[in-house]
């Protein structure tokens, strides 16, 4: 599913050792290896593109700043992950964002015509499932997100959102099972 | 298979990345079982509705990391590119995916060191926004390549066999 070296700790801490050496080269090579899932974690949690990628470029320049604070207690995206998420939090205060504690309701989602072709009867519900996505806990759209659009596993999953793999997959289910539940609502 | 065994595999389902004798036993589980059928239905429309990276975000991460260690990343460009050319990006708009795919397979296909030429003598194959994304592409390979990165690389770097499978459906997809 993923490519063996994205998966391979061992590798990112000796790229990391060598980013700690001033090799800018193998820092570049762990930004490229890393920065469209640093994106989907920031995504799922500011839920607004152009702050996730404010997020994550302010979360890569820290990073790089505090890259001597690595020291591999945990894989080097697990403490990215924690960083961006950091980073997003502190993007949603300053942005004045409401907590996602207060997102309960997004805006009226239209129901397709019953003209609609396939096709754009398809493109409607991906459109729509988005639109519920956001309503979930953090954690769930998390999980969700990074299972569904970043490809990690369950494992993966907790290690991204601060979790065991057993937690991870409790939290997809949670999620998908409610997005499947406000599809069916919506259609009924 | 249990629902839950199904459940699980659902996301490489939709991703296509299931053994056939797996996609099999979850196909014939799905054809007798609602729940998994609704749930699939789901998770298919998470996966069509997958939001993309925006275009340019790994130079853009790129350039504040390299402004942030100091590394004046223009001035090395002619060296590190090995004397190929480079192409001022001339557009800041979003590229459809495809275009990348387009980028990353020629890169592929013609050789790296040939891509800029390849690209510009061949408006048939590609496009004006193909080459746009050729651009793009090549921004970051003239970052710190004191080891010679070569142009191109990182498009199809980090990019696995199912990607790349992906990359070139969109590339005919889009034709
Ligand atoms: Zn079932």
């Amino acid at each position: 599913m993923m490519p063996a070296r994205r998966d391979d700790p061992e590798l990112d801490d000796t790229l990391v050792e060598r980013a700690q050496g001033g090799d800018a080269h193998a820092l570049d090579t762990l930004i490229r290896r890393h920065y469209e899932l640093a994106y989907r974690v920031a995504l799922g949690l500011v839920r607004d593109p152009d702050l996730a990628a404010d997020v994550v470029q302010d979360a890569f320049v820290k990073a790089t700043r505090g890259l001597d604070g690595y020291r591999g207690e945990s894989s080097f995206r697990g403490w990215l992950a924690t960083i961006v998420k950091n980073e997003g939090r502190s993007a949603l205060r300053s942005a004045g964002r409401r907590n996602e504690s207060d997102i309960d309701a997004v805006a009226p989602i239209a129901a397709p015509g019953s003209g609609a072709a396939e096709r754009t009867i398809l493109r409607d519900e991906a459109r729509r499932v988005r639109a519920h996505v956001d309503r979930l806990p953090e954690k769930q759209r998390l999980a969700v997100t990074l299972r569904i659009d970043q490809g990690l596993s369950f494992r993966e999953v907790g290690e991204m959102i601060g979790s065991s793999e057993g937690s991870a997959r409790v939290n997809y289910h949670h999620g998908i099972t409610k997005l499947r539940t406000w599809l069916t609502e919506e259609s009924a | 298979m249990n629902c839950q065994d199904v459940n699980d595999l659902l996301p490489e389902l939709a991703l296509g990345d299931l053994r056939p004798e797996v996609r099999r036993d979850v196909e014939r589980h799905l054809a007798g079982c609602e729940a998994c059928s609704d749930t699939r239905a789901t998770v298919e429309a998470l996966h069509a509705s997958r939001p993309d990276v925006p275009a340019g975000l790994e130079a853009r991460i790129l350039d504040a990391v390299h402004a942030e260690l100091g590394t004046d990343v223009a001035s090395g460009a002619g060296e590190a590119a090995g004397g190929v050319l480079r192409l001022e990006p001339r557009r800041r708009r979003g590229l459809p995916s495809w275009a990348l795919g387009a980028a990353a397979l020629l890169a592929l296909a013609v050789g790296t060191p040939l891509m800029v030429s390849r690209m510009a003598e061949a408006p048939t194959v590609a496009d004006d926004e193909t080459l746009v994304m050729a651009e793009r592409t090549l921004t970051p390979s003239v970052w710190a390549s004191d080891d010679g990165l070569i142009a191109g690389e990182p498009a199809l770097d980090g990019l696995s066999d199912e990607e790349l499978l992906a990359l070139l459906e969109e590339l005919e997809a889009g034709a």
